[in-house]
């Protein structure tokens, strides 16, 4: 294992104590605090909230896309976007789905598509920010459609209230893999940290809700280069406005 | 999950709770935290198992996300690390032949360096992986992993003083 660390020490003794230091705590350890059915239950647990998220997100993504083409309706002549925009419904998940890459429908974006919609604004702020917005996640595909079949990232399950929405995907952007995550923090939530890590790239703008919305793209360790690295800045300008 | 990936779950959870737990100990030093996160990363790793396609990669996920989940906590206001200019007074050993009492200095140790740090330092030592496989755990490039393992092993060092032999550099 001494692939680089060029200050001397010994690998193979540093990884024979580490070990043996894991080893001997553990041998003074608890017992443990969970056990295969605990875990099997929590995920169900999550599942089954994830499932109700997935639900409501489709609903609200639909309200919102409802609202805009109802008050862009009575300016336009063409019946073709909002066709478009009800008929996208068909397309919305089962909301038993199991986790996985989402086909909901976003609100139209872009000019020349249905009239501007409500943003979507913040999540619920006393529950859980969910760090698989599905609502979001509806809007990040229509806004980055390479990445409507990405598999969600793993993420943490710590309860962060605030209202919140996160999306952490695995993409491919041809050869180049990374993670891909979109973070919008609701109003009067901290901004985002500054500081970014050497070899990520991330775009941020303000929210029509007046929240913040970050897109952040860094490159897997096998990676040549940046998942989307040069789109950030069009996918936070394609979001901005509807969140 | 069908019968046969659940039965597939539970063989690797028995098979590898004990070894996560200790991961996640010394990366966050408290085994009640250490439980809790250990416990997280088996629940996503359920939760996301039929769509793990290359079982062989499991433990590589399992450690992703554990690391995720322990770095994140430590930058959470409420539990926020904060480094310090004043090091802990480093262990007195008189004779060395304590090994149990030097082990549990390296445990007390780790718990001085930085959470990034002390990830890499248990990835590359504990979990035996190379540099490369390091970064990949941890989303960053070789020459961070390079750098950090350098600082972390300085810090310990600097904690440690002369208890751990095995930490003087050799050269």
């Amino acid at each position: 294992m001494s692939d680089g660390i060029d200050d001397g020490t010994d690998d193979g003794r540093l990884t024979a104590m580490f070990r043996a230091a894991a080893s001997e705590a553990a041998a003074g350890a608890p017992a443990p605090g969970f056990d295969h059915a605990g875990v099997v239950a929590a995920s169900r647990r999550a599942t089954a909230r994830r499932r109700s998220a997935v639900a409501g997100g489709v609903l609200t993504v639909l309200v919102v896309a409802g609202v805009g083409v109802a008050a862009a309706a009575p300016s336009r002549t063409s019946t073709a976007d909002t066709s478009a925009a009800a008929g996208s419904a068909v397309a919305a998940p089962e909301a038993g789905a199991a986790p996985a890459p989402l086909s909901a429908p976003a609100p139209a974006l872009g000019p020349g598509r249905s009239g501007p919609a409500a943003p979507l604004g913040p999540a619920d702020p006393d529950a859980c920010v969910n760090k698989q917005d599905p609502a979001l996640r509806a809007l990040l595909n229509a806004a980055l459609p390479e990445v409507h079949d990405a598999v969600e990232a793993p993420t943490t399950m710590e309860c962060r209230p605030g209202g919140g929405r996160e999306v952490h995907l695995d993409v491919a952007d041809g050869a180049a893999t990374g993670l891909l995550s979109v973070v919008y923090s609701a109003p009067g939530a901290p901004a985002p940290e500054q500081g970014l890590p050497v070899g990520w790239v991330r775009a941020g703008a303000p929210t029509a809700s007046g929240g913040f919305v970050s897109v952040t793209t860094r490159a897997a360790a096998d990676s040549g280069a940046v998942p989307f690295a040069d789109r950030v800045d069009a996918v936070v300008a394609e979001l901005a406005p509807r969140l | 999950m069908d019968e046969t990936a659940e039965r597939e779950f539970a063989d690797y959870f028995r098979a590898r709770q004990d070894a996560v737990r200790r991961m996640a100990f010394l990366l966050c030093g408290d085994w009640h935290r250490a439980d809790d996160h250990a416990q997280s990363a088996f629940v996503a790793l359920h939760r996301h198992w039929r769509r793990i396609r290359d079982r062989g990669a499991l433990d590589a996920w399992v450690r992703r996300t554990l690391v995720s989940a322990v770095v994140d906590e430590s930058r959470r206001p409420w539990r926020r690390e904060r480094a310090t200019d004043a090091l802990p007074p480093s262990p007195v050993s008189a004779d060395g032949a304590d090994a149990v009492a030097t082990r549990q200095t390296l445990v007390d140790g780790l718990r001085a360096v930085p959470p990034r740090q002390r990830a890499v330092l248990v990835l590359r030592y504990l979990e035996g992986l190379d540099v490369a496989g390091t970064a990949s755990a941890l989303g960053c490039s070789t020459g961070t992993v390079k750098s950090q393992t350098a600082h972390g092993l300085a810090t310990l060092r600097a904690v440690l003083g002369d208890t751990l032999d095995d930490l003087r550099p050799t050269g």
